[in-house]
């Protein structure tokens, strides 16, 4: 008789290959193949994380096609097989295995969407955070705000790609009309993704914000902050944008230097 | 009165024997618009494993107006694999946050060698394998503090290792765990179809004082190797063979609390009420025989 540990570790190489010829001498047949019944499993493994997958990213099932993307699906999932048991979890690494496939070609772009909709999975589910408490902010003074570190909400993401991502996600995702052509040579985009009450909203960042947010991210100070954005981008707006993240709910917190 | 009887007297007096429904995302908004007349609803735990956001906010209000339970379906209880940390703690968060009045998971396995299927594969019905999926049960039930129950499953293979029936192995099981069980009535009838035995046996069989909870779903029934099988696809009705044995069911355990379960094209929420509806008016049958 098997050990346990043998039988689960037998069936499960059956359904991660697809050859159950190892695990048939395990099981009845009564009827129906041993083979066929392990592949009963095998498709429903298969079927559940190409759903999935296609559930997380539907801009790239919408830009590639149903056909190739369960081929691309398929191959993805032999190299990285579920290793969770929420399967939420699988698309994880799509975005590097697109990159590392359509390396050198036309279709280089295809992972940089895909990080721009894992980076959406991930802010959906985020924790939440209050909006940053202004009373509080009032008892300094604006002299003081260059020492503050601030806290970005828990479901802030920034991806920078060379291509225009945000909008070739919002032509395959947001909008329901045809797909127009878009220019992949148009400009890059830095897009920061952020929950805003239930919502997930994105936006196309100036260099001067997206240098001033990835500094705030890291932990600079508002006044060291400023600076970098201001060393990239010359007129760098610093009260405008930092009112506009606050009542974005993208900035969410701050302490003093060193108390944090 | 130890502790873990206490809390077990007060999950089950907390569960109306009356019918709940599944929620599903797609029914968030029209629960709190329309306040349907359920007893109860149920989620599946690794639907709500966000930190924050939607989900965790349409659960909090609607919690508020329903009692709860959460479903697992992904913790894989009999592999043999160590029971995944971080899974554990995400449903021990859950049971913290929205004090459900039930918590279950499956009798079966999905995963092994950190490889998960995503899938509810049946154990083989051995005595290492009840002394290993109960000393699971049983750390699970301490790291929540609470008695679980577990639920049979639908399968498509046996092993020829298997050394007892599936009756015997869910009562040796729930013996040794001192768990609750969740009786699918579904799961029993496409079992039972799909190996050919008998399902009334397995009913009479069960261990009564365990059962807390019931669980209703639809069934598909597809081709193999030219013969029929069932398939749990929780994507159709209630078949009138199961709602049969259902009947047969609570005529042997008492009213129960039911849960309507619709998972893949999932109908609109009236449909789904009106499934509880009928297993309600079963349910109001037998508590009239009862009295």
């Amino acid at each position: 008789m098997p050990s346990l540990h043998e039988l689960q570790h037998t069936v499960m190489a059956a359904i991660v290959s697809g050859d159950a010829e190892c695990a048939a001498p395990l099981l009845w047949g009564k009827g129906i193949t041993p083979e066929s019944r392990i592949g009963i499993y095998a498709n429903n493994c298969r079927v559940n994380f190409i759903e999935t997958l296609q559930r997380t990213f539907p801009a790239i099932h919408r830009l590639v096609g149903d056909d190739y993307f369960r081929q691309c699906a398929r191959a993805y999932q032999r190299l990285f097989f579920s290793s969770s048991g929420d399967l939420q979890n699988v698309g994880c690494q799509f975005s590097q295995y697109l990159s590392v496939l359509h390396a050198g070609t036309r279709f280089q772009y295809l992972a940089d969407v895909a990080r721009v909709e894992w980076a959406y999975q991930e802010a959906l589910i985020a924790a939440d955070h209050p909006s940053l408490d202004l009373e509080r902010l009032r008892r300094w003074s604006p002299d003081e705000y260059e020492y503050l570190q601030v806290a970005l909400h828990p479901s802030v993401r920034l991806v920078d790609s060379p291509y225009p991502v945000l909008q070739i996600w919002q032509e395959n995702c947001v909008s329901s009309n045809a797909a127009s052509s878009i220019d992949l040579d148009s400009g890059a985009n830095r897009v920061l993704l952020a929950r805003y009450q239930l919502q997930v909203k994105l936006w196309a960042l100036d260099t001067g914000d997206a240098v001033f947010l990835r500094a705030l991210g890291a932990g600079r100070t508002l006044g060291a902050a400023v600076v970098e954005a201001q060393e990239a981008a010359e007129n760098f707006p610093a009260g405008d944008s930092l009112r506009k993240w606050i009542g974005s709910c993208v900035i969410v917190d701050f302490q003093p230097e060193g108390l944090r | 009165m130890t502790k873990a009887s206490m809390q077990e007297l007060a999950a089950c007096e907390s569960v109306p024997a009356c019918a709940g429904i599944g929620l599903r995302a797609q029914h968030h908004e029209d629960v709190l618009a329309a306040r349907p007349k359920v007893g109860w609803l149920e989620v599946h735990s690794e639907n709500y494993f966000a930190r924050g956001g939607a989900q965790i906010h349409y659960l909090s209000a609607i919690c508020e107006r329903y009692p709860l339970s959460l479903h697992g379906v992904g913790l894989s209880l009999g592999s043999v694999d160590p029971i995944d940390a971080l899974h554990m703690t995400a449903i021990k968060r859950l049971n913290g946050r929205f004090n459900p009045v039930l918590v279950s998971e499956h009798l079966s396995w999905g995963s092994v060698g950190g490889l998960y299927a995503n899938d509810l594969l049946p154990l083989p019905y051995t005595e290492e394998a009840v002394a290993h999926v109960a000393s699971r049960i049983r750390q699970v039930q301490n790291d929540l503090g609470r008695q679980i129950l577990i639920e049979n499953v639908s399968s498509y293979l046996e092993f020829r290792c298997s050394r007892m029936t599936e009756w015997e192995f869910l009562a040796a099981v729930v013996s040794e765990a001192n768990c609750g069980v969740l009786l699918d009535i579904n799961n029993l009838f496409v079992s039972a179809r799909n190996h050919g035995f008998d399902a009334y046996p397995y009913l009479a069989h069960l261990p009564c004082h365990a059962v807390q909870e019931i669980h209703l779903a639809g069934h598909t029934q597809v081709t193999v190797d030219g013969r029929e099988i069932l398939v749990d696809s929780h994507s159709a009705a209630v078949c009138d063979q199961v709602w049969d044995l259902y009947r047969t069911a609570l005529q042997k355990l008492g009213p129960k609390p039911t849960l309507i379960e619709w998972d893949t094209d999932i109908p609109p929420l009236a449909d789904l009420v009106g499934e509880a509806r009928k297993a309600d008016r079963i349910l109001e049958q037998i508590h009239a025989l009862a009295a």
